[in-house]
């Protein structure tokens, strides 16, 4: 089969293995973890399929189809697909995460179906969002695109409100559905208008119309590309657009913010670069742009990462981190938008960067959010203050939720740290062409170390410490073999991209090579060097830089051998005993240091007050006024036209005819007279006519 | 052909005499058989003839002077009165459906029999007149129809015969006759000065009286289709049974407006720019004040009443942005015409069922739903996705060319345009997502623990229509492909 036909079908699987779910956990309710196994039948094959095709690419290089399957000339749109190396990219991310995140939920969803939840909700949604995900990062006509997109919001909509009693949920639901809503009727506006200046919403005719319009109406050109990048922005949960992303992650069931986090919000990011990148030919406006976005992204990085903090809900505090990790990503994409007119090196590294963070961040983000469903499905809560000590009972859990946390802070020699340390140089070399990327440099810097922190709250509270007293009588067994498999492959992969950055810099090159033409940057070997192990990045004048994972992980493990040595050879015995309160009686609970008691200093810090208004951290939600509708406002009473114009005329006309009927009084004599007077009266007329 | 064409506007008239003078049951067997008919009947034509553009025939009236060689009445199909054919059949085959165990003593709103063959006769005749204009072929005979539209809906809304719907009827009755005064007068002045009833016969007036006679066939679609100034009569019409109020006042008669504007628009080419921008601005005040009222209401069929007003100015917005010059524009408001039949067929069929099983209408009472009725909830929101324009439902599509066209009209015109018309589209949207979680999600409210299960007929008639909200677009778009 050849790659078109490979997609079409997964879809179409996808879509028709939703509806045998449906029907299934409609007329079945019972079967929950037998609709978990077909879904995991369809997801499977449609998952194959996809990688069949994204490995076709990075064999053989993009593959575009001019064919349309599907055209509709009024609209000047056709279903035209395009597979370059960065949706093959996609596609690799989604063909792993929607397995990993369904063989999740076939266990984790007996949980919600023993609350009174039916799976109708679930998985049937749950296989249309997968649909969409691979059509949103394959179709290369702006109109289908936005199709998907929107099918897309549908689809991941129901599953937010999946839990469909709960008050929150569907408030979360609610603001999720319209935020998105209205920045897709954004894009769409930007998308018409350069339809109307074009013939045609294929990305290759959008981007010839945006060039035409920069010499014509500079004006406009900004207006386009600032509406798209608010539409994909709102998605991407770019903060002050994002405002949604942290009550809607929390409310979809586990496995489902798993794919969120791992796939959804990186599907903004995907846009922005379809746009910046791909669709803006490069220009004086990249420049302008290339600062917005970094501008929107170290806001991102500050306020999410910073309000992360001083969550104590493990979901919460996940989807906090996920708004500051796409500030990351967009930091390197902006840097590299910036330098597209006048510094390819720069540019070339700084996007790679971000892509690769993209792509890191993808892995360990599920895997995060996996280990608070877990959490969850151990524990029954998502409040950090109510558990501690799992690793006792979760030792695989614990594990994967270490690696992934020391990820996402950066810590080397960890993938997260590659990416960050990428961003990071092309923050800096381009703050030598341009000082204020030193700033937000600085600043991106800074808050890596805010992650490591939070992460330590996240794992410390959770896994380390004392048990709550409320967990004592937990089952003592570890979780089921498919709720910390899915984790651990994913740590895996943490670790192994971690170890051998180069393999995925190198698909991320070449996909970076598709969009602007692979002449049209610098080769490869000249940025990274030859080196399969480590990194040698070189930014043209005389600026080096150089990272080896393999020697640090062998330095590292040379020195815990030797400690270890040290720690044989002195034969110290071992012995547990009680925790030592210096003397003091206290019970556990006095003593233990819950997740709220962490960094209160910095909780004093940033705290907002504004007259009345106070509130913890940085992260500005205003609750909004109760709208009111008085019954009685003067608008009202304008448009009511009956009131005071046709009631009146109605009622005028009514009683003249109560008057006029009061002339027939039922005397022949009156009638007469009647008579009399209107023959009079003609007579008159035709006097006077004639 | 002629005998089909003639047995689709017969066969309903029958039907109605029959299902008037038969009881009970019987009576809707015979509905049901006649509305399938035309059904049928009406599949078959547009079958026949759709690969084509037009067939049209009139009849010779030796004995009229003036009309022995061109002929007064008979019929035109060309893909618009397709368009209306369509949702004028299956929409009406689906009401009759679904009010053969609406209207009955399980209905818990109106336990009632009586009336019920009463219904059953004026819809009958209602899908007859709405089949005649459809079909027609020039101003006269639709202006016939059309009257007769009025007569059934003045019927229908009455039905319950209490003290609110007799006054509601008249209402309807003087707004809509009203309007039809203005359709009588421009009649008269193209006959007068042209000499033919044909829709084309607007390029033959001088500008002056064409622009006149353009502004009143305006004003009567305006009445007809209740938009500002007379949009006051379509809420009080509400208090109908709920098939009235879905198959007259949401999906078939108040279109015939639009439709009459449409026809004019597409027939002659020389409506000045003012009128296309009076048609246009009109509209878009008209969608404003709709969505202004949407805040207001308790009632659920009330807010789709006003739901309603704005979707038909839509249309004639769409015809407005054509007359400007936008192609796209008015075949985005033709298309809008079956893409909103669809959606809002299928609210109204949900909130008919609502009120069947639980009795109440009320947003406030309601919550919960979904609980307890899964498949009218999920039918409301597939209705509600679909008037709100989510890809890939229905109204999304002629949405988008509705917006193309504002954008193609383009200057400050189309920027005025643009703006309140993408706010309606927005606060609508949100209004409706609100509305869609107060009734259907959330815990159980007293009312909606009460709730009683559907009769099949109910059911099968949404599965229809939700099935139409997806399959609208394509029966659409190759119709307005070839205007």
């Amino acid at each position: 089969m050849n790659p078109i036909d490979l997609i079409i079908s997964s879809i179409i699987i996808l879509l028709i293995g939703s509806g045998i779910v449906f029907l299934i956990s409609y007329f079945r309710p019972k079967y929950v973890e037998f609709c978990g196994y077909v879904s995991l039948g369809f997801v499977s094959i449609a998952a194959l399929e996809i990688l069949t095709v994204s490995v076709n690419v990075f064999m053989h290089g993009p593959i575009s189809i001019n064919e349309p399957l599907i055209s509709i000339p009024i609209m000047g749109a056709s279903l035209v697909f395009n597979f370059d190396t960065l949706s093959a990219i996609f596609l690799c991310i989604i063909a792993l995460i929607s397995v990993l995140a369904t063989i999740y939920s076939i266990k984790y969803m007996t949980i919600p179906y023993a609350q009174g939840l039916r799976m109708t909700g679930y998985y049937p949604p749950l296989l249309l969002y997968f649909a969409s995900l691979i059509a949103v990062v394959t179709v290369s006509d702006m109109f289908f695109f936005f199709i998907a997109w929107e099918f897309m919001t549908l689809s991941s909509y129901v599953l937010v409100i999946f839990d469909r009693k709960n008050k929150k949920c569907l408030r979360a639901g609610f603001k999720y559905f319209l935020m998105t809503h209205i920045a897709t009727a954004f894009m769409f506006l930007a998308a018409i208008i350069l339809y109307i200046n074009g013939d045609s919403f294929s990305f290759d005719s959008l981007s010839i119309s945006l060039r035409e319009l920069m010499s014509t109406n500079p004006v406009l050109v900004h207006v386009v590309l600032g509406l798209f990048f608010i539409g994909f922005a709102t998605k991407a949960g770019v903060l002050p657009f994002g405002d949604w992303l942290p009550d809607a992650y929390p409310a979809a069931p586990g496995p489902a913010s798993a794919v969120f986090g791992g796939i959804m919000s990186k599907l903004g990011v995907y846009g922005i670069i379809r746009v910046f990148c791909d669709i803006l030919p490069i220009s004086g406006f990249s420049e302008t742009w290339g600062i917005v976005i970094s501008i929107f992204a170290v806001i991102s990085i500050f306020v999410g990462t910073m309000t992360a903090l001083i969550q104590d809900d493990t979901k919460r505090l996940l989807s906090f981190h996920v708004i500051g990790q796409i500030g990351y990503m967009l930091l390197g994409i902006g840097i590299g938008v910036y330098f597209l007119p006048t510094n390819k090196v720069i540019a070339t590294i700084a996007i790679v960067a971000g892509i690769f963070h993209l792509l890191n961040n993808s892995i360990y983000k599920s895997s995060l959010f996996l280990t608070a469903a877990s959490i969850f499905y151990k524990t029954g809560t998502r409040d950090l203050n109510k558990i501690g000590g799992l690793a006792k009972f979760m030792p695989m859990t614990a594990t994967a939720a270490v690696i992934a946390s020391l990820s996402i802070a950066g810590m080397p020699p960890f993938n997260g740290f590659s990416s960050k340390w990428l961003i990071y140089q092309s923050a800096i070399v381009g703050g030598m062409k341009n000082g204020f990327f030193i700033i937000l440099g600085i600043i991106a810097i800074f808050i890596s170390v805010v992650t490591l922190a939070s992460f330590f709250k996240f794992f410390g509270a959770s896994f380390f410490g004392k048990l709550h007293a409320g967990a004592r009588n937990l089952d003592k067994k570890e979780i089921p073999k498919s709720l910390y498999i899915p984790q651990l492959i994913l740590a895996g992969l943490c670790i192994l991209l971690g170890l051998f950055p180069m393999l995925p810099i190198k698909v991320i090159y070449s996909a970076v090579g598709d969009i602007f033409g692979s002449g049209n940057i610098p080769a490869i070997g000249s940025l990274y060097g030859d080196s399969l192990i480590g990194i040698n990045t070189n930014f043209g004048f005389g600026i080096f830089g150089s990272w080896n994972p393999i020697i640090i992980l062998a330095a590292l493990v040379v020195t815990t051998l030797i400690s270890y040595y040290f720690y044989k050879s002195g034969k110290v015995k071992e012995r547990m005993v009680e925790s030592w309160y210096c003397g003091e009686e206290h019970t556990d609970e006095e003593v233990r240091y819950p997740a709220h008691n962490f960094y209160l200093p910095f909780k004093q810090l940033f705290r907002i007050k504004i007259g009345k208004y106070e509130r913890e951290g940085v992260y500005p939600t205003i609750p909004l006024p109760k709208i009111k509708f008085s019954e009685e406002g003067i608008i009202k009473r304008i448009l009511g036209i009956d009131n005071w114009l046709y009631y009146p005329i109605v009622n005028f006309t009514l009683k003249l005819f109560k008057k006029f009927s009061k002339t027939h009084i039922g005397i022949p004599h009156v009638y007469l007279l009647w008579m009399f007077i209107g023959l009079l009266v003609g007579i008159f007329i035709l006097y006077v006519l004639v | 052909m002629n005998t089909i064409i003639l047995l689709m506007l017969v066969i309903p008239v029958i039907g109605a005499i029959l299902s008037g003078y038969l009881k009970h049951k019987k009576s809707d067997i015979s509905v049901l058989v006649t509305s399938g008919l035309v059904l049928i009947s009406a599949v078959y034509i547009v079958l026949k003839v759709f690969p084509n553009t037009q067939e049209r025939l009139l009849i010779k009236l030796p004995w009229i002077e003036g009309f022995e060689t061109t002929g007064l009445f008979g019929y035109c199909i060309d893909p618009l009165s397709m368009l209306l054919l369509i949702v004028v059949a299956l929409l009406g085959f689906v009401v009759m459906l679904y009010s053969t165990d609406y209207i009955g003593l399980k209905n818990r709103e109106h336990p009632t029999l009586e009336g019920k063959q009463r219904h059953n006769f004026w819809m009958m005749l209602f899908i007859t007149s709405m089949l005649g204009i459809a079909i027609s072929p020039n101003l006269l005979q639709l202006y016939i129809f059309w009257e007769i539209t009025t007569m059934c809906s003045w019927a229908l809304i009455s039905h319950f015969r209490d003290e609110k719907s007799l006054r509601a009827g008249f209402k309807a009755l003087l707004m809509t006759f009203g309007g039809g005064i203005f359709f009588a007068i421009a009649i008269v002045i193209i006959y007068v000065k042209t000499g033919s009833f044909d829709f084309s016969a607007l390029n033959s007036l001088s500008p002056g009286f064409r622009n006149l006679v353009y502004f009143f066939f305006l004003i009567s679609a305006w009445a007809k289709s209740a938009q500002v100034p007379f949009y006051t009569w379509l809420p009080d019409a509400m208090a109908a049974p709920t098939t009235v109020s879905m198959y007259l006042h949401a999906a078939a008669m108040v279109k015939a407006g639009v439709y009459l504007i449409a026809r004019i628009a597409v027939s002659s080419n020389s409506i000045s720019f003012s009128m296309g921008l009076v048609t246009g601005i009109m509209a878009v005040v008209t969608m404003l004040v709709g969505v202004y009222f949407f805040f207001f209401q308790d009632d659920l069929k009330r807010l789709l009443a006003y739901s309603t007003i704005t979707h038909l100015a839509y249309v004639l917005l769409g015809v407005g942005l054509g007359i400007m010059g936008s192609k796209t524009g008015i075949l985005g408001g033709i298309m809008h015409i079956i893409n909103h039949s669809a959606a809002k067929g299928l609210l109204f069929l949900c909130v008919g069922a609502i009120s069947y099983s639980t009795g109440s209408r009320s947003i406030k009472d309601l919550n919960g739903l979904s609980h307890k009725l899964p498949l009218v909830s999920f039918a409301f929101m597939i209705g509600f996705l679909a008037l709100t324009g989510i890809p890939p439902f229905s109204c999304f599509w002629s949405k988008f060319l509705l917006l193309m066209g504002t954008i193609d009209v383009g200057g400050k015109i189309g920027f005025l345009i643009l703006i309140p018309f993408l706010l309606e589209i927005i606060v609508a949207f949100a209004w409706f997502l609100r509305v869609g979680h107060k009734v259907f999600f959330g815990e159980v409210s007293a009312v909606s623990a009460e709730a009683k299960s559907l009769p099949l007929s109910i059911i099968l008639a949404l599965i229809v229509l939700i099935v139409l909200c997806l399959a609208a677009p394509f029966i659409g778009m190759p119709l307005i492909n070839h205007i």
